[in-house]
């Protein structure tokens, strides 16, 4: 095109006036870091969709057993095996015993077993972690071989070889799932306190006389504290795996007492006539996993965008 | 192959034998002392006790025969099954079955990797349409629900409801009973590679190189294929460490669902009876290929990316 030939017309251009006011920046309204996070999350729909699902099977968990007229363990052979209907929601099993109370208690044995073995993992891993990359130097080299050592012991090793040295309880198990996923809690605190400890906030704490003390629980914990709950989150499902395994492999909770796990395991014995024993625990079994890996996942982008995807 | 990484290599090996020898010996002491042997038979008379001890040369004391043990173990030999199999040789027992293990195993791989790749491609190319949220919800669910799920729900719908597939292992049928373990095995696979290839993918895809790329005006495939895919591919061993750590404990309870003779199956029963020489080795070797395997990806980060080696010496 010739540019010779363009022609400007007065009505070509558009006089734009004050209506941008630039002596005003505009900025969006500072927030605090925890409502900045809230926001992300809530953006997330699978995250908030797993919450949802999350709270609603631990009501569920909570409150189906104590609500029913059955009793969990209360075996009765002349409604055995009946097929999911208005007096029996899920069935019952082939003692007759009401699977609507049994797989509700066992979700709560499950979730119990993993919360409570999860809190184990992270008084002791991240003890563990501090104080390995808090100190540092020879302490840190001989409390890194240890772990290496133990780390390379595949867990379902270690676990069946513990649980077969403690007969199978409630409690041991419980033990048997801290002592395999701690490890993992006590990595991420050390790579976190050796990457904090060398910021220049924790410099100056010490230059105005700060303990070691003060320096860990005021300066270092308050920092890595959505690492932790991040980890926290993504070992709930596999100690809720494990636990299962467990079962699987016959060294689950005893009976008459349920978990997923032992239900899913029955279930599976009679399979081929009573699909629905196995089923039903199967479906909540899989919602719980998936809930809760979509919750962990959100939560991570959202306490900590710099870490999206893997 | 520069000297620091024969020194890093050499060092790994040496944790990694130290570990198996330590493994060793915990699991050997804990059978040794653990209750409901067929030694421990309380309707055994001292006499036939004396003579079963003598004949399995459990008479001796501990570090001599763990010292034994370890001897016999170096020709292959893992002592003889107690209950499950009287008498029967362990090693070639559990030899059978890890190979059928393995086999599984590595063909969940190769089939996992082949379609994950593919799905995470797929996805990275169609990045926020609906085919991206397809390939995305899929392999969430595969990244979270644990592979004997799947075992049990293709069990049942293919070989209980359907009869499509039969319900256990036979060895007179085995390419179609191998079906249902190798695809529920797979499932975890695909969906962590898929996963992890759309991730690298999409970063790739959004490079520098690639807009030179194809600014020189290169066709469409090899740009995809030549010049982003093999870059996304390289990291993709980062994660072959954790899938296939979730393979093995997959396999064992995979294969009590779709009763495989496997290594599983074979740890499982032998749990189950007590028989204490079989669990060892089955043990042992499930914690030999572990560290083996890491092992292997260790050293193949540190060949392939020198930084990683540097930052783990700290």
């Amino acid at each position: 095109m010739d540019l010779e030939k363009i022609e400007f017309l007065p009505d070509d251009f558009e006089f734009v006036g004050d209506k941008q006011d630039i002596t005003k920046d505009v900025v969006a309204p500072s927030l605090p870091a925890w409502k900045d996070s809230l926001n992300r999350f809530k953006k997330n729909k699978g995250a908030v969709i797993g919450l949802i699902c999350i709270l609603v099977i631990a009501v569920f968990a909570i409150f189906a057993p104590m609500l029913s007229s059955y009793e969990f363990d209360a075996i009765n052979t002349k409604i055995a095996s009946i097929s999911p209907c208005a007096e029996h929601f899920f069935g019952t099993d082939t003692y007759g015993r009401d699977l609507f109370v049994r797989v509700w208690t066992g979700t709560r044995y499950s979730l119990f077993i993993a919360v409570v073995a999860i809190f184990i993992d992270v008084i002791v891993g991240m003890t563990y972690g501090l104080i390995s990359g808090y100190f540092g130097g020879k302490v840190d080299s001989v409390m890194q071989r240890i772990q290496e050592i133990i780390n390379s012991i595949p867990t379902l090793v270690i676990l069946t070889l513990l649980l077969m040295v403690m007969k199978a309880s409630l409690f041991t198990i419980i033990m048997a799932l801290s002592f395999t996923e701690w490890i993992g809690m006590s990595r991420i605190t050390r790579a976190q306190v050796l990457r904090v400890k060398e910021e220049e906030f924790v410099l100056a704490s010490r230059t105005l006389g700060a303990s070691n003390m003060f320096i860990i629980f005021k300066e270092i914990l308050p920092n890595i504290y959505s690492q932790m709950i991040i980890m926290i989150m993504m070992s709930i499902p596999n100690a809720i795996f494990y636990e299962a395994y467990l079962s699987f492999v016959g060294l689950g909770l005893p009976i008459p007492m349920a978990s997923l796990g032992t239900l899913i395991n029955d279930g599976f014995n009679s399979i081929t006539i009573y699909p629905y024993m196995m089923v039903i625990p199967v479906i909540i079994f899989s919602i719980l996993m998936l809930s809760f890996n979509l919750f962990g996942d959100g939560l991570r982008d959202a306490l900590d965008p710099t870490m999206k995807e893997m | 192959m520069s000297n620091s990484t024969l020194k890093y290599i050499g060092k790994r090996l040496v944790i990694s034998l130290i570990t198996l020898f330590v493994i060793l010996m915990v699991l050997f002491l804990m059978v040794k002392f653990l209750p409901g042997s067929p030694i421990n038979n309380e309707k055994l008379s001292a006499s036939a006790r004396a003579a079963i001890e003598a004949q399995y040369g459990l008479d001796k004391p501990i570090p001599v025969q763990f010292v034994r043990y370890i001897q016999n173990m170096l020709t292959g030999d893992f002592g003889v099954s107690f209950n499950l199999y009287k008498d029967m040789q362990v090693s070639s027992l559990v030899g059978s079955a890890a190979k059928l293990s393995m086999i599984y195993g590595l063909c969940a791989v190769i089939i996992g990797t082949v379609i994950g790749m593919f799905l995470g491609v797929f996805a990275a190319l169609h990045k926020n349409t609906i085919w991206d949220t397809i390939a995305t919800v899929i392999s969430v669910i595969g990244v979270s629900i644990p592979s004997f799920v799947f075992a049990m729900l293709i069990l049942l719908l293919f070989a209980s409801k359907l009869r499509l597939l039969p319900t256990s292992y036979s060895s007179s049928n085995a390419i179609k009973s191998s079906i249902m373990p190798i695809l529920a095995l797979s499932v975890g696979v695909i969906a962590n590679v898929a996963r992890f290839t759309r991730t690298e993918m999409v970063s790739v895809l959004t490079s520098e190189y690639m807009t030179l790329a194809k600014a020189k005006g290169l066709d469409r495939k090899t740009l995809i294929f030549k010049h982003a895919l093999r870059n996304a591919l390289i990291p993709v061993i980062t994660i072959l460490g954790p899938i296939l750590v979730n393979l093995m404990t997959g396999t064992m309870v995979v294969e009590k669902i779709c009763s495989v003779p496997g290594l599983g199956k074979l740890l499982i029963n032998s749990i189950l009876s007590n028989d204490y020489n079989i669990i060892l080795a089955c043990s042992f070797l499930y914690a030999a290929m572990y560290i083996f395997m890491m092992l292997i990806i260790d050293i193949s980060y540190g060949i392939i990316d020198p930084r990683i080696r540097l930052g783990k010496d700290d």
